[in-house]
């Protein structure tokens, strides 16, 4: 994957590409066929790879090859069958973002809250982003407030060297 | 790591999932309610109709189609394929029809209707039953007579509305006399259909006297005078 595109999301987004056309083209009950068709196909293979998470078990040496395949973790990750549990998988994408963003939790709304660190490139968007491909099954993704940051950054006085 | 698009602009359609980053998911969800998907859709243009959206009967294939309200507009006037139903329910309880002018239709059941075939051109009666709608035989010169002497008769549309008329205990207070609606043909098949699908035994049984005690109370409501 990765160069040609070839992710769960990459799909998705071609799918509703499609979808979208067909409903323009030829109407909304010719689109609603459509739409019948991908999910019967996609519960099928999740239908299938739930199967075979269910084989796997508690292997949790193949588990972590299958996670480390980026389209084997995206489809996982459609079909809720990620062998990480959400906080584990929200924790795992923010230390890869390496910003010191902190996870507070998942609220009974389903609502991952986020405090952002005080350093550069942490933004409220690319946070957010990161947490929603990690945990699609969130219903969003709420950034708490900064902390005060320890050092605060200001203009030099006038004058000052 | 995968590299972060916002791949959200764009995504069309109402179901598109929320959160957006893997837009599959909502092909994988548990079978979706599909009461929404499932809803009638009008017959000539394809565009979702509500519960209570209007008919069309189709004059060659005769049939009754679903349509929206705006494809229901375009058809109100005679002339076409298609012929909008339209929505007024009417009575005459000053002109009641009489025990003896119902005698003269010849008509063996208690319940009845009566609609203008315009491709037969004359008129059809028909019963609720178990098997759905039974069509009988009528005197056509009876019914003339009749329309002449009631101008509720009269003023039935061609196709789109049909005259009911109920008889009897306990739907009427004086035996002798009938309950006379003119009602939506839509109206009129929605009703037989209910009592053929809860028809026991040889009268019906109680589940479909309930359900036409309901209906003519309805009726009795939306009804006004001709």
């Amino acid at each position: 994957m990765g160069d040609d595109g070839n992710d769960a999301r990459v799909a998705g987004e071609r799918v509703e590409a499609l979808l979208a056309e067909l409903r323009a083209r030829s109407g909304p009950q010719a689109a609603d066929v459509a739409e019948e068709l991908v999910t019967c196909l996609v519960r099928l293979y999740g239908a299938g790879l739930a199967s075979i998470m269910a084989i796997i078990g508690d292997e949790s040496r193949l588990a972590a090859l299958l996670i480390a395949d980026p389209l084997v973790e995206s489809l996982l990750l459609v079909h809720d069958l990620h062998p990480l549990d959400t906080d584990a998988r929200i924790r795992r994408a923010l230390g890869r973002l390496g910003t010191g963003a902190e996870f507070l939790g998942v609220d009974d709304t389903g609502v991952a809250h986020v405090r952002l660190a005080s350093g550069c490139g942490s933004t409220a968007a690319v946070v957010e982003q990161a947490v929603a491909d990690a945990a699609p099954e969130t219903a969003g993704v709420a950034i708490a407030p900064r902390e005060q940051p320890l050092l605060q950054i200001t203009r030099r006085p006038a004058g000052a060297l | 790591m995968t590299t972060i698009h916002n791949g959200r602009g764009g995504l069309p359609g109402p179901a598109a999932s929320p959160g957006g980053a893997t837009g599959l998911r909502r092909f994988a969800a548990p079978p979706r309610p599909r009461a929404a998907a499932e809803k009638e859709r009008c017959e000539l243009c394809g565009e979702q109709v509500g519960d209570g959206h209007a008919h069309l009967v189709d004059l060659q294939g005769r049939s009754i189609v679903c349509a929206c309200t705006g494809c229901a507009l375009l058809f109100t006037r005679p002339g076409g394929r298609y012929r909008t139903v339209p929505d007024r329910v009417r009575n005459d309880p000053g002109n009641p029809l009489t025990e003896a002018e119902w005698a003269q239709l010849s008509v063996p059941v208690g319940i009845a209707f009566f609609f203008i075939n315009s491709d037969l051109g004359r008129v059809v009666a028909g019963y609720p039953s178990p098997a759905g709608v039974t069509e009988c035989e009528l005197d056509l010169a009876a019914w003339d007579q009749l329309a002449a002497a009631h101008p509720l008769l009269a003023a039935l549309e061609p196709d789109v509305e049909a005259i009911l008329v109920v008889r009897g205990q306990p739907y009427t207070t004086d035996s002798r006399s009938a309950q006379v609606y003119l009602i939506p043909i839509d109206t009129c098949y929605a009703l037989a259909g209910a009592l053929r699908l809860n028809w026991h035994g040889f009268d019906g049984g109680d589940e479909v006297r309930r359900i036409l005690s309901e209906s003519l109370a309805g009726l009795r409501q939306r009804a006004r005078e001709i």
